[in-house]
């Protein structure tokens, strides 16, 4: 095809224009693709990091260190029950009635032997039962305020698990957004490239001929002047 | 040329994380539904089953102790003393810390199967995390929670009263022994003096 110098800057000066802008309506689209997909994953993030807070702040409570104490004394009661039950009934504080004479009755010596050793071994059981409730209620405080923290951990490891393979997407989400811009700026190079061309193209008669006259008049090279003459006669 | 093929495969990559994680919430709520019947009411129980295997064993070894120290303590001689009321309230004390000890035992059966609960629902849910797949978390979950229901096997309890008669049949022999003396010494009555003729040699 081929234009007179005029036109062919017309033509190309729009074509390098329209190219221009649809490269830059393209870069737009492409950055625009790019902050959404950013975006939708940091809601998402958000949304789980709520999530995994929630069931940690829950832990935190359950097991935390403000309600301990009210568990270890429900743990402590709950042992000292057990043990009181599993120390009282049946015929163990019972002495033979070959010790105790039976009904006709011990010697008082033996009768205050008695009732010395029944009231030892009775303290003996209140500690003892005291004692291994205070030591073992602590222990089962502890240990369901770790399990329900180590069950709090297996919820948060989900999450967690969900939270990775959600940002595992993103990379391809960004992958595609760079090619979002893709067509517009695609012809916008084409029309950028064509634009340059035409523009060229037009202008390489008037420097020829300049060049020419030029050649002629004995004054060599390329004539800026002309040049800009001849585009501002446009 | 590929224009836009990367929007299909993002969108396509986005939809399978979302029916994976969909999945394993899906797998999750399998998992606690196979393990759900793991409750206070089951760990009690196992509390219970330790109970009453052990208890009767304890009585059993208790009334065995006590016949077999009230005969000790007879054949001493020492049945009607305050001897026997210690000795008695020994073998009380051991029999009450026993008890205690098996009530302690089966808190700790229970505590014993709430940890293996726990531990086989992570181990689960390690495997969800990882396959992503709901239908064998569930199988798997509930053939763990078959195992994990089974009836526990425990361990008989051990000889709790060992030595209760200790001392009673070597205080015995000693007083025999002395008797024995007395009796030998008696055989050699020095006439003159009225002392006992026997005299330590070298």
């Amino acid at each position: 095809m081929c234009f007179d110098p005029a036109t062919s800057a017309i033509v190309g000066s729009l074509a390098l224009g329209g190219g221009t802008g649809l490269q830059l309506f393209g870069k737009s689209s492409q950055q625009r693709a790019y902050e959404e997909a950013i975006e939708a994953e940091r809601e998402r993030q958000r949304v789980m990091a709520e999530e995994a807070a929630r069931i940690f702040n829950n832990s935190a409570g359950a097991g935390g260190y403000g309600a301990f104490a009210g568990n270890e004394r429900k743990a402590v009661a709950d042992r000292t029950a057990a043990y009181t039950k599993a120390t009282t009934g049946g015929d163990a504080g019972a002495l033979p009635t070959a010790v105790t004479g039976g009904s006709a009755g011990a010697a008082p010596a033996v009768k205050r032997s008695v009732a010395h050793n029944q009231a030892s071994a009775d303290r003996f059981v209140e500690a003892l039962i005291k004692t291994s409730a205070n030591l073992t209620g602590a222990n089962d405080a502890f240990g369901a305020a770790g399990r329900s923290m180590y069950g709090n951990r297996l919820d948060m490891g989900l999450v967690g698990n969900k939270a990775a393979g959600s940002l595992n997407v993103l990379p391809v989400e960004l992958h595609a957004a760079k090619k979002a811009g893709g067509i517009p700026g695609m012809f916008g190079d084409l029309l950028t490239a064509a634009g340059m061309s035409v523009i060229g193209g037009g202008m390489k008669n008037p420097f020829t001929k300049i060049g020419a006259q030029q050649a002629a008049s004995g004054a060599g090279g390329f004539n800026l002047d002309a040049a800009g003459r001849l585009l501002g006669g446009i | 040329m590929c224009f836009g093929g990367g929007g299909d495969a993002a969108e396509q990559a986005r939809a399978d994380e979302a029916a994976r994680q969909g999945r394993i919430d899906e797998g999750r709520q399998l998992i606690m539904r196979a393990l759900g019947g793991f409750d206070d009411q089951f760990y009690a129980g196992r509390e219970r089953a330790y109970l009453d295997y052990a208890m009767p064993q304890l009585d059993d070894q208790f009334g065995a102790a006590k016949k077999a120290l009230t005969l000790a303590l007879s054949r001493t001689g020492n049945i009607h003393s305050s001897t026997a009321t210690t000795r008695f309230r020994d073998l009380q004390e051991r029999y009450k810390t026993a008890q205690v000890g098996i009530a302690d035992r089966a808190k700790s059966v229970a505590n014993q199967a709430r940890e293996n609960v726990e531990r086989t629902r992570g181990e689960l849910y390690s495997q969800l995390s990882a396959s992503a797949d709901p239908t064998s978390a569930a199988n798997l979950a509930t053939s763990r929670a078959s195992v994990l229901g089974a009836d526990p096997t425990f361990d008989p309890l051990g000889a709790v009263f060992q030595n209760i008669t200790a001392g009673l049949a070597s205080h015995q022999q000693g007083a025999n022994n002395r008797e024995t003396n007395r009796t030998i010494d008696g055989l050699f009555v020095n006439p003159v003096t009225g002392g006992s003729s026997a005299r330590v040699v070298g």
